[in-house]
This record gives C-alpha cells, sequence and structure tokens, in this order.
C-alpha cells in the first residue's frame, strides 16, 4: 500500500509500495528513523487512517470499502490501542476508562469484566482513582487493559513508553510480552527504542516509506547497530 | 446512547467550570422568559397608547434573553469542543463513531439544559415580583401589577431553555463528530479553519435579511402600517435598532476572518520591544485562531452592542430635538403656572393682543377612529395649526381642520386608506361618540401624535393646555409663564425619552449580562487550557511574573482586537443610521453630523478590559502556585 499526504510542493509521500504481513501470535516492533513512515503504516493497519493506494486486511476483512461506522465498528471489537500519551480521558475513573469500548458498543460494562481486565494489569485496587491519581506507568497499564477488555484479535501499540521513565518502561513491555506468550496477543509496536524493541519476536525496519531490513528474535544492541546505519545512510 | 450518559455526567462533573458559563447564561435565559411570561399575561390591555406597549417590551427582553443564550452556549460548548480534541480523537479510535460523538456532546447540553430549567424556573419565581415592583414604579405598569401564577410560563421557559441548549451546541457537535481518530496520535494544536462554510452561510443569511429589511421598509406595504409600530418615525428607530443588531451578529460571524489581520496589525510593532512576555503574546494570539475569537467575540459584543445601541438612541434624540426645532414656527410657548389647563379668561386676553396670532392645544385621546379600534393619543387644536409648526400637508389642507374635522398622518391614512372628506365615526374621552370628516393629512413627524383634532370637535370635554404665540404677550396674562420657544421641552418629547431610556435598558439589558457572562467564561477555559503551555515557559527559564505578564498582555491584544472591531461596526450602523435620519425623517434638513458615542465605548471597552484580565490572570496566577513539573503533567 502507498500513503502521500497534502498537494503539490507539500507533497509528503509517508509510504511507498509497502508490504507487509503480521502473524498471530506474535509481537512485532516496527522501528524507523523519524520521517520513515512508521507511524503512518501503524495507522493505516489499524484503519485510523486510510492509504492511497493498496488493501488493508485485518483478522481477514478488507478495511478499503467499509463505511466509516462499519470501520469504527472493527476497531471498537477487533483492535485495541495504545498510544504514546493522552491516552485515558481525564474525567472518567481508571474503571469507566476501561469500560469505554464496551458503552460505545452499547453495553453495560460488567463490574467483573473490567476488573477482571485491571487484574490483569496488576491494577485491580485503583479502578476507582482518576487519571491525574496514577503514575505515567499506571496509566499506561489502565490503557492496555481497556485495549484488551474486547479481547481484540490484534493489539496496536505507538511508542507506549515513550513517555514514561526506564523501569515503568519496562513494566509496560514486560506486560505487553506477557500478554503474547500466555494469551497469544498478536501485538504490533511503534519504537524508536531498541530497548523496547528487543521485547519483540520479530523487528521490521522502515526507511523513506519501505520496509528495509526484518530481524527476528534480536539482541537490543544488534537492532541498535542496525537502527545507526539506517540514520547515517538517511 | 444510554450507556454512554454515565460518561456524559462524569465530564459534566469534572469539568463543571468549562460549562459553567453555560449554565448560569441558560438559568438566566429561563429565568427572564418564565418571569416575563407570568407579567405578560397580566398585562392590562390598555396602557398608554403614546408610548410603546408593555407587552412589546417585555416580549423583546425575554426573545433577547433566549437568542444571545444561544451565542453563549454555542460559544462555550465550540470551546469545550476544540479543547477536547484529543480526547475526542481517542474516543473515536478506541470505537466511538462520529454519531456518539455527536450524541455525547447533546447529551452533555441536554444535562446542562435541564439543570438550568430547574434553576431558571426557581429564579423565574422569585423575578416575576420584582420587576413587576419595578415596571411599576417606573409608571410603566399600572398599580396593583402581579405576575400571573399559572405555570404554563415556567413549563414554556424551561422548554425553551432546552431547546436553546440543543440548539446552541448542535454547531459544536458537528464539529467534534468531524474529528479524525488519527489525531489522537499527534498532538497539533496549530487550529484548522475557523472560518466554517456554516459560518459562512449563516453570514449570507443575515446579509439577506438586511437586504429585505431595507428593501421592506423603502416600500412598506399599506396592510404593514396597520402596526401602530411601523407608523411614523419612531418606527424608524425601531427599525434601525432592528438593522443594527442584524449588523452585529453578521459581522460577529466574520470575526474568524477579521481577527488574525487585527491582531497581526495591533502586535506589529511590539516584537521590537525587549522582552520575551509580548512576543509569546503575539504568537499565542495568532496560533490559536480559535481561543482569540472565542475570547474577542464577547467583547466585540458588548461594544458593539452598546456603542451601536446608544449611538442611535442618541443619533434619534438629536433628530428630534433638531426636527423640533425647524418645523417650530411659533415664537413663544404660554402655559398655566399650575393646574392642567389655560383659564377661559386668559384664552380671551390672548384673542384680544393685537398682531398675536395664537393656537392653543390640549393633549387628549380618542378610541378608535372610523374602521380602525385601538386607542389614538391626540391633539386637539384651536387655530391655524401654522401658527404652531410648519406640518407637510400630503392631501387636503390644514386650514380645514375647523368645525367637526380631524386631519391624520399619512402613514395612518394609507393604513386604512381614508381620503381626505371621509367622515369617520370615534369615541370622545368623555366616552361621547361623534363623526368627523378628514379635513388633511400630513407626513408623520416627532413634533405631533398621528391624530389633530380641530377644538370645535372637543369643544366642551377639555380646556386647552397651552398656547403658542407669533409675538410676546407683553405683559403675560396673570397666571401664565411665557417661555421661548427655543427654551420650551415639549412633554411629549420628555415622556418619549424616558420611555426611549427604558426600552434600551430592557434591550441591553439581558443582552450585556450575557456577554459579560460569556467574557469570564471563556477567559477562564483559555487561560485552563494553558497550564501546559505556562509550565513550559517556566522550565525554559521564565519567571512567573513572565507568565503572568504574558498572559496579561495576550488578554489585552485580545481586547484591542476586538475594541477595534466593535467601533468599525459602530461607525457602520451609525452611519446606517444617520443616513436613515437625514434621508427618512428631517429630508435632508439641517442634517445632523456623525459621531460616534466615546463615552459610552470607552466605559465599555474599561468594563471588558477589567473583566478579562481578572478572569484571566486570577486563574493563571492560582494555576501557578504549583509546581512546573506537575503542570507539565496536566492533560489537556
Amino acid at each position: 500500500m502507498a500513503r502521500t499526504y497534502g498537494h503539490g510542493s507539500t507533497e509528503v509521500t509517508a509510504l511507498r509500495e509497502v508490504s507487509v504481513a503480521f502473524r498471530r501470535g506474535t509481537f512485532t516492533a516496527v522501528m524507523g528513523p523519524s520521517g520513515s513512515g512508521k507511524s503512518t503504516l501503524l495507522q493505516c493497519a489499524a484503519g485510523l487512517d486510510r492509504p492511497d493506494s493498496g488493501q488493508v486486511i485485518v483478522d481477514g476483512v478488507e478495511l478499503g470499502p467499509l463505511s466509516e461506522a462499519k470501520l469504527t465498528a472493527l476497531r471498537r471489537e477487533r483492535v485495541g490501542f495504545v498510544f504514546q500519551a493522552f491516552n485515558l480521558l481525564s474525567a472518567l475513573s481508571a474503571e469507566q476508562n476501561v469500560g469505554l469500548p464496551l458503552r460505545l458498543a452499547g453495553r453495560r460494562p460488567a463490574a467483573a469484566q473490567v476488573r477482571e481486565s485491571l487484574a490483569q494489569v496488576g491494577l485491580a485496587e485503583r479502578g476507582r482513582h482518576l487519571p491525574s491519581q496514577l503514575s505515567g506507568g499506571q496509566q499506561q497499564r489502565v490503557a492496555i487493559a481497556r485495549a484488551l477488555i474486547t479481547k481484540p484479535r490484534v493489539l496496536f501499540a505507538d511508542e507506549p513508553t515513550g513517555a514514561l521513565d526506564s523501569s515503568s518502561g519496562r513494566e509496560v513491555l514486560r506486560l505487553l510480552r506477557t500478554l503474547v506468550d500466555q494469551q497469544g496477543q498478536s501485538t504490533i509496536m511503534v519504537t524508536h527504542d531498541p530497548v523496547a524493541a528487543a521485547y519483540a519476536d520479530t523487528v521490521l525496519f522502515l526507511a523513506d516509506g519501505r520496509v528495509v531490513d526484518e530481524l527476528t528474535r534480536p539482541s537490543a544492541q544488534a537492532i541498535a547497530e542496525r537502527m545507526t546505519r539506517l540514520e547515517t545512510a538517511a | 446512547m444510554i450507556t454512554l450518559l454515565p460518561v456524559a455526567a462524569a465530564t459534566l462533573r469534572r469539568r463543571w467550570t468549562g460549562f459553567a458559563g453555560a449554565f448560569v447564561a441558560l438559568t438566566l435565559g429561563v429565568a427572564l422568559i418564565s418571569a416575563v411570561g407570568a407579567l405578560v399575561i397580566n398585562v392590562p390591555d390598555n396602557t398608554d397608547p403614546q408610548g410603546p406597549s408593555l407587552a412589546k417590551i417585555l416580549q423583546f427582553m425575554a426573545g433577547m434573553g433566549g437568542f444571545v443564550a444561544i451565542f453563549v452556549v454555542a460559544g462555550t460548548f465550540a470551546f469545550a469542543v476544540a479543547q477536547r480534541r484529543h480526547e475526542t480523537a481517542l474516543l473515536r479510535a478506541i470505537g466511538a463513531t462520529p454519531r456518539q460523538v455527536r450524541l455525547l456532546i447533546l447529551a452533555e447540553s441536554l444535562v446542562i439544559g435541564l439543570l438550568s430549567a430547574v434553576a431558571g424556573c426557581l429564579l423565574g419565581l422569585i423575578m416575576a415580583p420584582a420587576m413587576a415592583a419595578w415596571l411599576t414604579a417606573q409608571g410603566l405598569a399600572p398599580g396593583g401589577f402581579a405576575p400571573s401564577t399559572s405555570p404554563t410560563p415556567l413549563l414554556l421557559a424551561a422548554l425553551a431553555g432546552v431547546a436553546v441548549a440543543l440548539a446552541g451546541s448542535f454547531a459544536a457537535s458537528r464539529r467534534a463528530s468531524g474529528v479524525r481518530p488519527a489525531e489522537a496520535l499527534g498532538d497539533a494544536v496549530v487550529d484548522r479553519k475557523v472560518m466554517t462554510r456554516g459560518r459562512w452561510l449563516w453570514f449570507l443569511f443575515f446579509l439577506v435579511a438586511a437586504v429585505i429589511a431595507v428593501y421592506s421598509r423603502m416600500s412598506v406595504p399599506d396592510y404593514m402600517l396597520l402596526d401602530p409600530g411601523m407608523r411614523g418615525p419612531d418606527a424608524m428607530a425601531t427599525f434601525s435598532l432592528e438593522l443594527d443588531l442584524l449588523a452585529i451578529v453578521g459581522f460577529t460571524l466574520l470575526t474568524p476572518l477579521l481577527i488574525p489581520p487585527l491582531v497581526r496589525l495591533f502586535t506589529l510593532p511590539l516584537p521590537v520591544l525587549p522582552g520575551a512576555a509580548i512576543l509569546l503574546a503575539r504568537q499565542n494570539a495568532l496560533a490559536a485562531v480559535r481561543r482569540t475569537v472565542s475570547t474577542a467575540t464577547p467583547v466585540f459584543l458588548v461594544i458593539g452592542l452598546s456603542g451601536s445601541v446608544v449611538g442611535g438612541t442618541l443619533a434619534f434624540t438629536a433628530a428630534r430635538d433638531a426636527q423640533s426645532h425647524t418645523t417650530s414656527t411659533a415664537r413663544y410657548v404660554i402655559e398655566p403656572v399650575d393646574g392642567p389647563a389655560l383659564s377661559a379668561s386668559v384664552m380671551r386676553a390672548l384673542g384680544d393682543l393685537p398682531g398675536v396670532r395664537t393656537t392653543a392645544v390640549v393633549s387628549t385621546s380618542i378610541n378608535g377612529l372610523g374602521s380602525a379600534s385601538t386607542p389614538f393619543a391626540a391633539l386637539s387644536i384651536d387655530g391655524d395649526p401654522g401658527t404652531a409648526w410648519h406640518l407637510d400637508t400630503v392631501t387636503g389642507s390644514l386650514a380645514d381642520l375647523r368645525g367637526r374635522t380631524v386631519a391624520v398622518s399619512s402613514d395612518l391614512a394609507r393604513a386604512f386608506r381614508w381620503e381626505v372628506g371621509e367622515q369617520l365615526r370615534t369615541r370622545l374621552p368623555d366616552g361621547a361618540s361623534a363623526t368627523l370628516q378628514l379635513a388633511a393629512t400630513f407626513k408623520p413627524t416627532f413634533n405631533v401624535p398621528e391624530v389633530l383634532l380641530s377644538y370645535a370637535a372637543v369643544s366642551g370635554h377639555a380646556q386647552p393646555a397651552r398656547a403658542y404665540l407669533s409675538a410676546p404677550p407683553a405683559p403675560a396674562p396673570a397666571g401664565t409663564v411665557v417661555t421661548p420657544i427655543e427654551n420650551w421641552t415639549d412633554p411629549r418629547t420628555a415622556t418619549s425619552d424616558h420611555q426611549q431610556t427604558l426600552t434600551l435598558v430592557a434591550i441591553l439589558g439581558p443582552a450585556l449580562l450575557y456577554a459579560l457572562i460569556a467574557i469570564v467564561n471563556t477567559m477562564i477555559m483559555s487561560t485552563g487550557d494553558r497550564l501546559r503551555d505556562f509550565a513550559t515557559l517556566q522550565l525554559t527559564g521564565g519567571t512567573r511574573r513572565q507568565v503572568l505578564r504574558m498572559v496579561g498582555a495576550e488578554t489585552v491584544v485580545v481586547v484591542a482586537t476586538a475594541t477595534a472591531l466593535g467601533l468599525i461596526v459602530t461607525a457602520a450602523t451609525q452611519t446606517g443610521t444617520l443616513w436613515l435620519i437625514n434621508n427618512g425623517i428631517l429630508d435632508g434638513q439641517a442634517p445632523i453630523p456623525f459621531s460616534l458615542p466615546w463615552s459610552t465605548v470607552g466605559v465599555s471597552v474599561a468594563v471588558c478590559l477589567f473583566l478579562a484580565l481578572l478572569s484571566s490572570l486570577l486563574p493563571a496566577r492560582l494555576a501557578l502556585r504549583r509546581r512546573p513539573l506537575e503542570l507539565a503533567g496536566v492533560r489537556e
């Protein structure tokens, strides 16, 4: 698929003829220098944005022909999101945030289901807290609990540790890894941090809108070296 | 949708400060509508036919209240939606459809509408008796006037409050539903297009409405003259007020287009000055166009409204003076020292004066005339009307106003299709009925009422209250006072001015109150929006004082911009009003020169600046008490 932004002289090509498949039950990290198109790839793959050409298939459903409402429903049911920051609605408590996707689907979230989801991320006791009463790492875990409550086929994470200190960051990454290992949760994560990427099964390298490399089970050091080469080339 | 109601409620609970303005405005609107409703039901029919109808003033007040409340609610919600762009994008990303986002905003406004309806009705119950007492004290309502206790006005007002809340948040809810889910990933705060297509459409709508209003005023169909509010120069005053309001609202819609260049212009010399605060203020005002528009609009409304309405009123007062000056032909006015009327012996003495022409008059009222069944204020005239005023006769001759005759303004004659020579039945003040022949029609002026009666038609019913003289009676007859015409004030003008002032208060009062609420509300909201900016500024080495100076400078820039817009619109409405007066009323004689009501504008600007500074600096000062790192973590 390909994606271009703007027109004429301001035209920016974010993705050129990228073709990737992510396997079920695996943890993939997408890396690349800034401007390499990694965020665009995530947005298109997750149905947040539409590519100009090509097709996106999530869990066997092609996103292209879907209406905005259908696409939204698909995101709600089969896709989970974790973002870098601004992840929770500040007016809602942790429990309310976690239950939100169900409410949006028109269902009243069962208390047990919400609690289970929070327990999964180790925050069973913090349900009544407002986001402002939680640490950054805890907020991110609440966001993960919210993403998981619909039992999504795939979880997308965009720089999930970008706004966290290294120890809370590690906690979040370990949580993601555990979810993949124990529940087979397919996860795709965009990051620029080699240490974060080392938690993944596969690391995909993007540069200038193209996939340029792929490493399996690499060490953080190997990833860092590959990244340095990409950045000096660009 | 039901499952989302708790979400809407939680949002309102945590963010109530942002919606406080909408709540206050709506509550006041509902209170005003319910109180006016309770009063209007009990308004007696037969109020002073000379003055504007009490029911009309009250209805105008309520209408104005509801109308301006829509603007405040719309402004508040537009702001709240713009502030929550990220959250909205997040909602969309995790599975809210555009429709759900729209419904969520509408649900919030519904909750606010219901709360305001209850609070407003309670307030209205207190307000109604207070208003009745005030109206009685001002002589606008008879003694013993009390509001109705019927529940209908309360119900209607509550409904109106909810409807206004929904209408006000409709545009904002549509904008929120247009937020793209991908925006949750980035955090672009550079405003996108603020001059929306909706604004253009509404602007066109108001433009067309203004053109239609001017056109219909230039060629008023006869049937429209049946409404007393459409006849004579006072109708012109109402009409120019309506045009002013159209112009101001139309202008408000264009503010996103006009504000950025004005901000740029006003701050052009500032970056040269040392200090970061002013540079930041300029860049902030330009980068966040929507915020600048939201904060500048209520200030503009206060200045534009007070400037245009007070300016227009002053112009019409000047026109009245100018017209009584140019149309007066008498040199002196003689009145009794005390008592309502000149005695018969004085009248005889005046008649005997050699070389002095005398025209005696008495104000009266008649009930019904020909096919018209309403009461009319009338003046009965003994002598040649030409001795008192120069009136432009349209048909017939005022010299024929003798015996059992009547003369009416040409507008009144046109409304009922009366021709000179026609016999018109009427009922005199004492209840006697009489048949009068129409002697003449004249162009309406401020100086005389619509109906002039020959003195003979009412002789025996009333004694003259004053007489106009062509020369001084030397010496003045006992028990009378003689005033040169240039020093004399027509009691008719005095009542008219008093009523004009009351109408002004009734019209401007609610509108200004709302606009002031909106200033405070938007300022507080916009400061809350910027806590992270403040933190960044502090973390990069800015002192608290510098942050406050930046906030202050930005507020001053916004108020200055709004003042410039307000002056532009006031100049425009004033030009239009004077054109109407000079061509439509004074016929190019002694035209009134252009002037702006500087003192009113000055006071408005001072009040706005004070409120705006207070409501931006105070919350900023409070926020700065917290440590910058804490602020930096504040979610938008």
